[in-house]
């Protein structure tokens, strides 16, 4: 068991090199150096060299990248071309904003999915199972900043009832405040998370409604409610649990489309525009970042797995 | 199972039907899609212009005709490619396992590791966009997936009788990869790919969104809503269109995906999700 | 089930409920402006600016030396009361007021402003001023010489008569010279002692604690917005609003919706030409209309691009393509002028007898055909996000086409675009220029100039402009430009589209809003919030 935990650890830490390598090469491969748009630069073209020399963007690639790797080690994560900021302080800025919002729209899809795939998966064939999964797919296939703009569109221009941008209003950011604003990127980030657990929840049901322990209790006349809660319900609670924890790491790296769309103060809209605007630290930073939240979740979700099944392979 | 089997129906005549509209669309547009007449901004939808006008008074519903050219094209031609570069990358580790498994299956983890809208947006931005950028890209963030899901096939598939006594007959590797092996995980390769169609078909449309997607003047879904959600509150229809047609086909691919899945695995094929 | 559908029921009919008694809860407060941004500043340092809504907020934070006239463009005094030019016109005697007051309470002396100098002047700075400033006696060699870190020393050119008087001397005689004394000063006791190097990144950059302008940062939200208060010393008197919330919504069409739903007050900029007829019918908003100094174009890559752009004939017929008048028409909707060249409207030596350029694709097709160079394809780029560009580029392209032209598009992304005109990876763009106050045309024009980047080069032009910069008088400077409008457009070095006014929106409620060409930020301690 700790050998397989030990390697299982082995193995996540050479999937973050890789992850390092592949950041590194994909920011120096990339044409172009960064904020050409710079004005200093056109006045004077010693400026350009001083000013990769004091960000050390002039030496060979390898000796860049060992230096990065190192500074990544020592937690330095440089600063933003754009903000001339450290990068962790603009992250760890952003964060509770995705945080907040990320921990809404997962509540809210759990919330509808969960009692709707157990509902679906007990009258599993019927006209409201098709309807649902119909309702699901519909989910997954609506673009979801098409869907944020139809939102704002009726919500906030045509019935003025909720605010079209921002966390909350200057000055006010009462729970109520927060809550009016953080409805409909919510809802719109729900929309497209609910599919995939409405979807979970129904067959992990299924599956154990199919077991022959939920087939004795009906043999022997128990009511259905009963069933439910004494069986059916526990037993499909731990794969989605599990699930849950698997999909927590995407609130982490926030909704890039949503938050954009709706002027969202989170991570997903700063990556949108340090993107754009190129600014490499940020997007090494983030990256990295990311990376190492969902190889953790993993990591944790396949321990998990082993600590309730010691019997399984890795 | 009458369900599956209505899915397969309305999702296959959908995509075909966007298909041929695709191939069609200089028939069917009713306008020139590219021909500006500023004149006309912004008409609602009549007779003349069937879904309206945009800004520069080009016709909407031949710009979204047009624009499922690009759109299918991105979304098809990627998926073409992440499921090669799957297929062969699963095969491989697969069927060779050891210290190559190891290697390809790490390789896929790093890429798995990054969230893939992120990962796609930031590799387009930072190249000049371009149509077959896109597709590349797509491609090539894509194809972890498949990969996993034929390797599973292939460390199965290499332990049965058939491929063992290909072996034995002396048959080369690659000959039993391609002749003996591959045929028998077909199946599970094409209902990958076409549940793959309409995500990359959403990440094109993204992508256009925020401008790095195929470049105007050709129309795609993604770059016609990236310009109408300038107009949203003047013109519903420029909006409303194209993310209909983005919509419907994306649904549709699914229903067909659904369908293919339950049909090749009766029993688990709704115990799939797509998250 | 049953039950559990039920109370899923209550708990969004719950959630409705609550967002409701939210949105009721609306009420303006007294005295507090909601102005909404496109994007956030990058720093608050006004030797740094780098971007458009860093240089807006520097206004609201900062008061300059001199100021201009939002009319006129005349020099007014600002933080300096008055000025002597001394009789070879070299010299610059300056005089402070002495009223005015840092933020913290310190006076505003001479030695701010002769460290705010020194600062642009230093090896290690950062910004971009310096082209501004290089005329002053010994900046050159301040600048190349000097060892300290920090910004001390002498310029030669720059004397301390007293705590409140300064002298300025330059190399040669340059007329424009005052108007480029419209930038801040930097408190010389609070940064002094920081090394040049880093003042960038400074803390002040981000905090600007201490400030001379009407209104002072009290918190910054990331993403969010700004707060500003006014700031009680200012030495134009104490603002009218107590306070500014100066949001940052992306989107211009969302804001739009903020500002119908009483959730903003003022867009000072990004009101698109397609809003303003509506908001203007509006009984709750007034819109507002000012010239601007820029002016958009058509550049032509001589450097490394279609060898055919040599030819003046080629450039000629390109000239001929757009349509002006309908781009000023149907895509500004009538809030532009047709641009004819480099002096704008504003300027005092605005041509107005200059003819418009009427498109004529068959006179284009002749000069074509003449040089020879049919068929000609040509690449055209230009920056997403500028709604009424990306339109031109569309047009351009059919206009060309018709006279046997295939023009390529490819938009890009501000960055890949700024890459790809320093690579001269193009033929076409459509670019904006902001020209100065002044009318002075040799940063662009003279082949000498900091920021003619396409290497044009006339030495007729020069001489005038070299003329022109020497001379204090109007009208001798009025005929020099203008005649050196006249040769430069001869040689048709970039073809002239729309000088685009400004439009701004406010509530019904605020008065005394005044745009500057320059900033919307004009004189903001005078406007006036009423509770109507």
């Amino acid at each position: 068991m700790c050998r397989a935990v030990l390697g299982r650890f082995i193995q996540s830490v050479i999937v973050l090199l890789g992850v390092t390598v592949v950041t590194f090469l994909l920011i120096h491969l990339a044409p172009g150096r960064p904020l050409q748009a710079n004005p200093e630069f056109r006045h004077d073209p010693t400026a350009v060299e001083r000013w990769l020399q004091q960000r050390s963007l002039d030496k060979p690639l390898p000796s860049q990248y060992i230096s990065w790797l190192s500074r990544l080690w020592r937690g330095d994560f440089g600063l933003s071309l754009l903000h001339n900021r450290p990068v962790a302080q603009l992250v760890a800025e952003r964060l509770p904003a995705t945080l907040l919002l990320g921990g809404a729209a997962l509540a809210l899809a759990l919330l509808l999915a969960v009692p709707l795939g157990v509902l679906s998966a007990a009258r599993s064939g019927s006209g409201c199972d098709r309807a649902l999964n119909l309702f699901s797919l519909a989910c997954i296939s609506v673009p979801g900043f098409w869907y944020a703009m139809l939102l704002i569109l009726l919500f906030a221009y045509l019935l003025p009832w909720l605010p079209a941008a921002g966390m909350r209003t200057p000055g006010d950011g009462s729970i109520q405040d927060v809550m009016t604003h953080l409805l409909m990127p919510a809802v719109t980030l729900a929309t497209a998370m609910f599919a995939g657990y409405f979807r979970y929840v129904r067959s992990c049901v299924q599956d154990v409604l199919s077991r022959d322990y939920v087939r004795t209790a009906k043999a022997k006349g128990l009511p259905a409610r009963i069933i439910f809660i004494r069986h059916v319900i526990p037993n499909a609670a731990l794969p989605l649990v599990t699930m849950a924890a698997l999909s927590l790491p995407l609130m982490f790296t926030g909704a890039l489309m949503v938050e954009t769309v709706f002027a969202w103060p989170g991570l997903g809209r700063f990556v949108v525009f340090s993107a754009l605007a190129r600014d490499y630290p940020v997007i090494m930073f983030v990256n990295m970042y990311a990376a190492a939240v969902v190889t953790a979740a993993n990591l944790l979700a396949e321990l998990l797995y082993l600590a309730i099944n010691p019997r399984m392979k890795m | 199972m009458p369900e599956g089997r209505s899915h397969f129906a309305v999702g296959l005549s959908l995509v075909c039907l966007l298909a041929v509209a695709a191939l069609c669309a200089p028939v069917l547009a009713t306008h020139c899609p590219y021909a500006p007449a500023p004149e006309k901004s912004l008409l609602p939808p009549g007779q003349e212009h069937l879904f309206g006008t945009d800004r520069l008074g080009r016709d909407v519903f031949s710009r979204v005709i047009f624009g499922s050219r690009a759109s299918l094209a991105v979304g098809g031609l990627s998926v073409l490619m992440a499921v090669g570069i799957g297929t062969a990358v699963g095969a491989t580790a697969g069927y060779y396992g050891g210290v190559t498994d190891a290697l390809l299956m790490r390789l896929a983890d790093v890429i798995l590791s990054f969230p893939s809208f992120f990962l796609v947006l930031l590799m387009v931005s930072l190249f000049e966009p371009h149509f077959w950028l896109v597709v590349a890209v797509i491609g090539c963030t894509g194809w972890p997936a498949t990969a996993r899901l034929v390797r599973g096939e292939f460390l199965r598939l290499r332990e049965t009788d058939f491929a063992s006594a290909a072996r034995l007959s002396g048959a080369s590797d690659s000959r039993v990869i391609i002749r003996h092996l591959l045929p028998n995980a077909l199946g599970p390769i094409l209902v990958s790919a076409t549940v793959s169609v309409p995500a990359a078909i959403l990440t094109e449309a993204g992508l256009g969104f925020l401008g790095l997607g195929v470049q105007p003047p050709v129309p795609t879904w993604g770059n016609m809503l990236r310009d109408a959600q300038n107009y949203i509150r003047h013109a519903w229809w420029y909006a409303t269109f194209p993310g209909l047609f983005i919509f419907t086909s994306v649904f549709s691919f699914y229903l067909l995906g659904e369908a293919m899945r339950e049909a090749l695995n009766p029993s688990s094929g709704k115990n799939k999700s797509y998250a | 089930m049953r039950r559990i559908c039920l109370s899923f029921l209550v708990l969004l009919i719950g959630l409705t409920v609550l967002t409701g008694c939210a949105a009721g809860n609306m009420a303006a407060r007294k005295g507090i402006l909601r102005v909404a941004a496109t994007s956030a500043p990058l720093t608050l340092n006004p030797l740094f600016v780098r971007d458009a809504a860093s240089a807006e907020v520097i206004h609201l934070l900062h008061a300059s030396l001199l100021r201009s006239d939002p009319e006129t463009l005349a020099v007014l005094p600002g933080i300096v009361s008055c000025w002597e030019i001394s009789g070879d016109g070299q010299s610059y005697l300056l005089r402070l007021r002495e009223d005015v007051l840092w933020s913290d309470g310190q006076p505003v002396t001479a030695e701010d402003i002769a460290f705010t100098l020194r600062v642009i002047c230093h090896p290690d700075y950062t910004g971009w001023l310096y082209p501004l400033v290089s005329r002053i006696e010994g900046a050159a060699a301040y600048r190349q010489n000097h060892v300290s870190p920090f910004a001390d020393g002498h310029l030669t050119g720059l004397q301390v008569l007293g705590d409140f008087s300064l002298k300025l001397v330059l190399t040669e005689r340059f007329a424009p010279f005052l108007s480029y004394l419209t930038l801040p000063p930097l408190p010389a006791h609070l940064l002094a002692g920081v090394e040049v190097a880093s003042l960038e990144g400074h803390d002040y950059s981000r905090t600007a604690p201490v400030v001379t302008g009407p209104f002072t940062l009290s918190a910054w939200r990331p993403d969010e917005y700004l707060h500003f208060q006014a700031n009680q010393r200012h030495y134009l008197g104490r603002p009218n609003i107590a306070a500014i919330y100066y949001r940052i919504i992306p989107y211009p069409e969302t804001q739009v919706i903020e500002l119908l739903n009483g959730r903003l007050d003022l867009l000072p900029t990004a009101v698109r030409v397609e809003d303003a007829a509506a908001l203007s019918a509006h009984p709750q908003f007034n819109i507002y209309r000012n010239r601007r100094l820029v002016y958009d174009y058509l550049s032509f890559n001589l450097k490394n691009g279609h060898p055919a752009l040599s030819d003046r004939r080629v450039r000629q017929a390109l000239s001929l393509l757009p349509d002006r008048q309908q781009i000023v028409d149907r895509l500004l909707l009538g809030h532009g002028e047709v641009a004819v060249g480099p002096l704008l409207p504003l300027h005092f030596a605005y041509d107005p007898a200059l003819a418009k350029t009427r498109p004529d694709p068959r006179k284009a097709g002749e000069l074509l055909r003449e040089a020879g160079v049919l068929p000609l394809g040509l690449r055209l780029i230009y920056n997403s996000g500028n709604a009424v560009r990306e339109n031109v580029a569309l047009l351009f392209r059919e206009q060309a086409g018709a006279a046997g032209v295939d023009v390529r598009l490819t938009v890009l992304e501000w960055e890949s675009f700024a890459a790809a005109l320093r690579k001269g990876d193009y033929d076409l763009a459509i670019l904006g220029r902001s020209a100065d106050i002044d009318p002075d045309l040799s940063y662009h024009w003279h082949s000498g100039g900091p920021g003619n980047l396409s290497g044009y080069r006339n030495n007729e032009v020069d001489d005038l402009l070299e003329a022109g910069a020497g001379s204090h008088d109007m009208t001798e400077r009025t005929y020099l430009y203008r005649r050196a409008q006249r040769l430069i457009l001869r040689d048709v070095p970039m073809v002239w589209l729309y000088y685009r006014l400004a439009i701004h929106a406010a509530s019904r409620k605020l008065s005394n809003f005044q745009p500057h060409p320059e900033t919307p930020y004009y004189d903001v301690h005078r406007w006036k919030l009423s509770d109507v």
